[in-house]
């Protein structure tokens, strides 16, 4: 039973927590993009298409080359505070926040960017601080674009597997997500967890798709 | 003898702003607290406008309201458009649509006290009590216009700014509402600047008139006596303009 619920609990989790992390990182730089004209930003845009087109084995392979151990950001994490993301449950959501990133960015940048002008103008004149703004006028009608990349993001984290495959690695017990763990039952030959986990993995994303929906007939128009 | 200070100025500003091949150079000292700035479209008026209301950063130049500098390039003051103590109602309004009339109006009360008190009398002012649940798609262009106007008076602004307050109306209604809008703004207790293409809001609302003319404004003056008058001889208002002008 136990090869059964824990990688649902870890993939939940692991996609949890990814979603949140990615939200509150990816707002204000769709935001930014959404508002601003500044030089190199058409070729940043592109660049963070990339994660949409590669093979997730690539981004696994960058994201060592960054976290691994003696990687740029890595071998410092590792030394300052004896962190590393690096075959643990915390790189499974770094592979998740980086292929679901562009769906958020490009999501938010979408809905943010309808958002007029002329209300957060007014705002202003009514004495509301940009925060108070962004809070009360641009967050509120950009909600239900940003809320269908949320759950895209959110469905993308649950069926991340190649580069998770690569940072983390695929431990049973340890980083082995519903993807993941598809795969050691079925090349191990235990199809009957092969058959509950692949059940399970689909009755997630229908339901994660059905909650999108509901989402978007109950907002406000 | 006594000497009596000259009063001062409602506004003074000195101006200017590049925009690609547009450029805009206005120079304003007006007394009067009803003032339209009169000009077709393209000549600066709404940027002037946006300018004073802090939306818009000049190049440079000097603005004050009675008195109180706003913006001064030269000793490097910018007050931000949340401190101007400017209100505007904008030319399309700019209610918040997922917002109801009631906190629309209530928007820049903050958390005053007796806020909800404020809201249903001003409400009652503009005789939109009726529809303070409702939403602004709801509204007629007439209600958002006094919804847009209560909304912008309960922030206590010091100076009221109007940009094209009649244009997004069907022209139908358009007199009535202009007439209704005048008598409704005259009452008030604080300076206005409207910004216009049309000569009869000129009629109906100036005390003095500026006319800006391809970016540029020599100042303003009080409209004559005899153009105020209703009803008035026909078109001899926009001759006097385009002539000043």
């Amino acid at each position: 039973m136990d090869e059964v619920l824990f990688p649902l609990r870890l993939s939940l989790q692991v996609s949890l927590v990814a979603t949140l992390l990615l939200t509150a990182l990816t707002l204000p730089l769709a935001l930014v993009f959404a508002r601003r004209r500044f030089p190199g930003r058409g070729l940043l845009e592109v660049v963070f298409s990339l994660p949409l087109v590669l093979p997730p084995t690539v981004l696994g392979y960058y994201l060592v080359v960054v976290f691994g151990q003696r990687g740029i950001l890595g071998g410092w994490l590792q030394q300052a505070l004896g962190w590393t993301p690096m075959f643990n449950w915390w790189g499974a959501v770094l592979a998740s926040m980086v292929v679901a990133f562009p769906l958020l960015f490009h999501s938010a940048l979408a809905a943010l960017s309808t958002v007029d002008r002329n209300l957060e103008q007014a705002a202003y004149t009514l004495g509301a601080s940009p925060w108070r703004t962004f809070w009360r006028v641009t967050l509120p009608l950009a909600q239900r674009g940003i809320m269908a990349g949320v759950v895209l993001a959110f469905a993308r984290a649950l069926g991340e597997f190649g580069a998770t495959l690569m940072i983390a690695g695929n431990i049973p017990g340890r980083t082995n997500t519903m993807p993941l763990a598809i795969y050691g039952a079925f090349m191990g030959g235990d199809l009957t967890q092969a058959h509950w986990l692949v059940l399970i993995q689909t009755l997630i994303a229908l339901l994660v798709l059905l909650v999108a929906r509901r989402g978007q007939g109950r907002s406000w128009r | 003898m006594a000497l009596t200070a000259p009063p001062t100025p409602v506004l003074e500003l000195s101006l200017t702003k590049r925009l690609g091949a547009f450029s805009l150079d206005v120079t304003l000292t007006a007394h009067s607290r009803r003032l339209v700035i009169w000009g077709h479209s393209g000549a600066g008026k709404s940027l002037t406008l946006r300018m004073i209301a802090g939306l818009a950063q000049p190049d440079a130049g000097r603005l004050a309201v009675e008195g109180r500098v706003l913006h001064d390039s030269q000793a490097q003051v910018s007050l931000s458009p949340q401190t101007r103590g400017v209100g505007l109602v904008f030319q399309d309004f700019a209610l918040f649509p997922h917002y109801t009339v009631a906190q629309n109006l209530a928007f820049g009360l903050g958390r005053a006290p007796e806020a909800a008190e404020k809201v249903k009398a001003m409400a009652r002012r503009m005789e939109v009590e009726r529809l303070l649940n409702q939403r602004p798609a709801q509204l007629s262009g007439g209600q958002r216009q006094r919804v847009a106007l209560g909304r912008a008076l309960l922030a206590q602004p010091r100076l009221l700014l109007l940009d094209e307050p009649f244009s997004s109306l069907d022209s139908g209604l358009r007199a009535r509402l202009r007439q209704e809008f005048a008598d409704m703004v005259k009452g008030l207790d604080l300076p206005i600047i409207l910004v216009t293409h049309d000569p009869e809001d000129v009629r109906a609302l100036a005390q003095g008139v500026a006319i800006f003319r391809q970016g540029r404004c020599q100042g303003a003056s009080p409209l004559p006596r005899a153009l105020r008058l209703s009803p008035p001889p026909p078109d001899d208002l926009l001759p006097y303009l385009e002539q000043a002008s």
